[in-house]
């Protein structure tokens, strides 16, 4: 626990003097982009990878977030709000459609989120007050009142603090109740439920703990991109790249999706700022090799792989 | 006459232009950089490569020695400036988000003295707020969502008409077809796919045709994706419009124009706004039953009646671009690209606020472009007040332009053709 309290403690130092130092504002974009997808994967990664459920609708939940951004701005109520409604929306999604899917064998659960996200997307699509397809543009009014700013810098400190939160949350959950039962769900769900763990209970909290910090990311994306539509929210392209940072960099692991986003972030959209001018669309074809190359080779994913290494090694010398 | 003389100078121009463009002499010039972003790949990458393509001709053509009745052409760069400009693409894949972070780029490390893009509206919407913060003119092209010029921004400029100007073409033209024709249209019904593109297209037709007092008698949405129509082509029929109008893409435009035959719906006339209806296959889906559908367009090769360049350009982009013709996209965006090099021309300087005075002081006569605008000149909101579409009609099998009559191949067929049985 203390080297990981550690590791985080360094990258919130780290992220801190680069806020201070950087002024460079495509490297400070990605810097929140990073954070903001860290955030995402991780959120993903509690139920997913802890708990074993692969969701493929993610998205709806970062989308209640930036929806709820987008609400409060345009009806003039502080988008502050918008982190309390958007979780609650989101929760109260995720009960709904975790209720009666989570405790399904096999993957009636993935194919329920895929099921209800393109719902709700239609909804969307159709729903004047909801910006139909047009959806929202945020007028820019830079302020803490307003949680808009001129500068990069203030909304990479507010990333990095959800990504610590997110990060402590997750530490918590590792050493929690919950945590030792979605391990033990996850392992083996008959003989976890025969020592008495409710499957359905615990797994609801974890999805709707989950969605939470996916609609807290939202909130902060509608903030920074200051506008909001369905294909940049809640479209099915998003919860694939959401699930894809948490399988990259390894599932049901700490520091998995902290390093899938960095692969993400690095390749997909760095890549894309300084070749994609070329239009040949060099970056998604490396991406879309490592993720090729980790499916065939390491499912584990980047940090799986590690942290297999260093317990092989560790039982070797022992 | 001084027509034809006219006309064989540019076609020698033509054969000289296909040589590199004065490059040797332009070598030392200075360099102004502008911006451009593009959806260069994702799922519009293969429209962004041709507006890439027409961006670029247009630039060479500013850098270039031999001109054109067009605007800043062949002057070997600006003139004032003693400058070349230079295109720094970047890509969009089409993401607002990328878009956004596209535009920082180009601003603060590319150091453009303007931004020009970037087609699909939401990204257009993300880059030009991010231009705003810093302060740098942004010229949009080949955006329609209406909302874009009505946010206020000081920075933002657009060329091309939005979907309000292309629904309001529309009602003119039933006004001078009642004017001319003594036809009379008075219930409307509007059909359009739920995205971006057939939102912002109904939501101008609704609210235009409501305003000049027509009856909006239904108004259906529907996803892109729909295998079947049958219900909506019921609620359609039970209205009994005179006129249909349709923001479609292929497949669900075939599949309407299907159930519309199957069950007999017989409008006076069904206005389409391109996409679906101006593909390839729809001529060649539909046949015979295509006859008389009318479609809104931007830009027309039958433009070459008021401007001599279309056809010169047209060859040019041919020569770059896979022998693929200038269409509305690609010949909007190679205006942008000069109403760019004008302003900067005129503003003597690469400071932004010269620019942006500049633009906002811009008046390029119709004639000198390759659009069937009245001209370019941006109102208060930066929107160029004379922009038009122009309606094309299916006879024969082609597309014939109908309206605006000055520039019109074809008279209108009005009623359509009832349905071949």
């Amino acid at each position: 626990m203390r080297p990981h309290l550690l590791a985080l403690g360094a990258i919130v130092v780290v992220g801190l003097l680069a806020v201070a130092g950087v002024h460079d504002a495509v490297l400070l974009d990605l810097l929140f982009t990073l954070l903001l997808y860290a955030v995402l994967g991780q959120s993903w990664n509690w139920i997913s990878g802890y708990a074993g459920n692969i969701s493929f609708g993610h998205a709806i939940f970062f989308g209640c977030g930036a929806y709820a951004a987008a609400l409060c701005v345009t009806h003039g109520l502080s988008p502050w709000l918008a982190f309390g409604l958007g979780a609650l929306v989101a929760a109260a999604l995720a009960l709904v459609t975790g209720f009666p899917t989570l405790a399904l064998r096999g993957h009636y659960f993935s194919i329920a989120t895929i099921a209800v996200a393109a719902l709700i997307d239609a909804f969307v699509r159709v729903s004047p007050w909801l910006g139909k397809a047009n959806g929202f543009e945020l007028p820019i009014a830079p302020g803490w009142a307003n949680l808009q700013f001129a500068q990069k810098g203030p909304y990479v400190v507010l990333a990095l603090a959800l990504f610590a939160l997110v990060q402590l949350a997750t530490i918590g959950l590792e050493r929690s109740r919950l945590g030792y039962y979605l391990r033990a769900l996850r392992a083996n769900h008959a003989a976890a439920a025969s020592v008495g763990i409710d499957e359905r209970r615990w797994k609801l909290i974890a999805f709707a703990w989950s969605a939470v910090m996916a609609s807290a990311a939202g909130v902060l994306y509608a903030q920074y991109n200051l506008f909001v539509d369905p294909p940049s929210t809640i479209a099915l392209a998003i919860s694939i790249d959401i699930a894809l940072i948490g399988v990259v960099g390894g599932i049901g692991t700490l520091w998995g999706p902290a390093v899938g986003a960095l692969v993400y972030v690095v390749l997909a959209k760095g890549v894309a700022l300084k070749f994609g001018g070329a239009g040949k669309g060099y970056d998604l074809v490396i991406y879309g090799a490592i993720i090729c190359l980790i499916a065939a080779l390491r499912p584990r994913g980047i940090v799986g792989t590690v942290v297999d290494a260093i317990r092989r090694r560790r039982g070797a010398t022992a | 006459m001084p027509v034809r003389r006219r006309c064989l100078a540019l076609a020698a121009a033509l054969a000289v232009s296909a040589i590199p463009f004065g490059r040797t002499q332009a070598a030392d010039q200075p360099v102004i950089v502008i911006g451009s972003i593009l959806p260069l790949t994702g799922a519009s990458a293969q429209t962004g490569a041709g507006l890439r393509a027409a961006q670029q001709l247009a630039a060479d053509l500013v850098n270039g020695h031999v001109s054109y009745p067009l605007p800043m052409v062949g002057k070997n760069g600006l003139p004032h400036l003693h400058a070349r400009i230079k295109l720094v693409f970047a890509d969009s894949q089409g993401k607002p988000d990328q878009a956004r972070a596209a535009a920082e780029q180009l601003i603060t490390q590319e150091h453009a003295v303007a931004l020009i893009g970037c087609y699909i509206s939401s990204t257009t919407a993300t880059a030009s707020q991010v231009a705003e913060r810093y302060g740098i003119p942004f010229l949009n092209p080949d955006s329609s969502a209406p909302g874009l010029t009505a946010r206020g921004l000081k920075w933002f400029f657009r060329s091309t008409p939005s979907d309000a100007t292309f629904a309001e073409n529309f009602y003119q033209f039933f006004a001078d077809l009642k004017r001319t024709k003594k036809v009379d249209v008075k219930k409307v019904a509007i059909l359009g796919e739920d995205g971006l593109f057939g939102t912002g297209a109904s939501d101008a037709e609704e609210d235009i045709g409501k305003h000049r007092g027509y009856d909006i008698v239904t108004r259906i949405a529907y996803p892109a994706t729909t295998t079947e129509v049958n219900a909506e082509v019921q609620k359609v029929k039970s209205a009994a419009p005179d006129v249909i109008m349709m923001a479609s893409y292929l497949p669900d435009a075939l599949l309407y124009m299907r159930g519309f035959k199957d069950q007999n719906v017989q409008p006076k006339a069904i206005m389409a706004q391109d996409a679906g209806f101006i593909d390839p296959g729809f001529i060649k889906a539909e046949g015979a039953d295509a006859e008389g559908i009318f479609t809104r367009e931007v830009f027309s090769l039958a433009i070459k009646h008021r401007n001599q360049a279309v056809p010169l350009i047209d060859q040019l982009f041919r020569q770059r671009f896979g022998d693929k013709s200038l269409d509305g996209n690609t010949a909007r965006d190679f205006m942008g690209v000069l109403v760019l090099a004008d302003a900067i021309d005129r503003a003597g300087s690469t400071k932004p606020d010269a620019i942006r005075t500049a633009l906002a002081a811009t008046n390029i006569p119709g004639n000198l472009t390759l659009m069937p605008w009245k001209s370019i000149k941006f109102d208060a909101q930066g929107q160029n007040e004379g922009g038009a579409g122009i309606i094309e009609q299916i006879q024969g099998g082609k597309y014939e332009t109908v309206w605006p009559f000055d520039i019109a191949t074809k008279a209108s067929i009005w009623p359509m053709p009832a349905w071949k049985r």
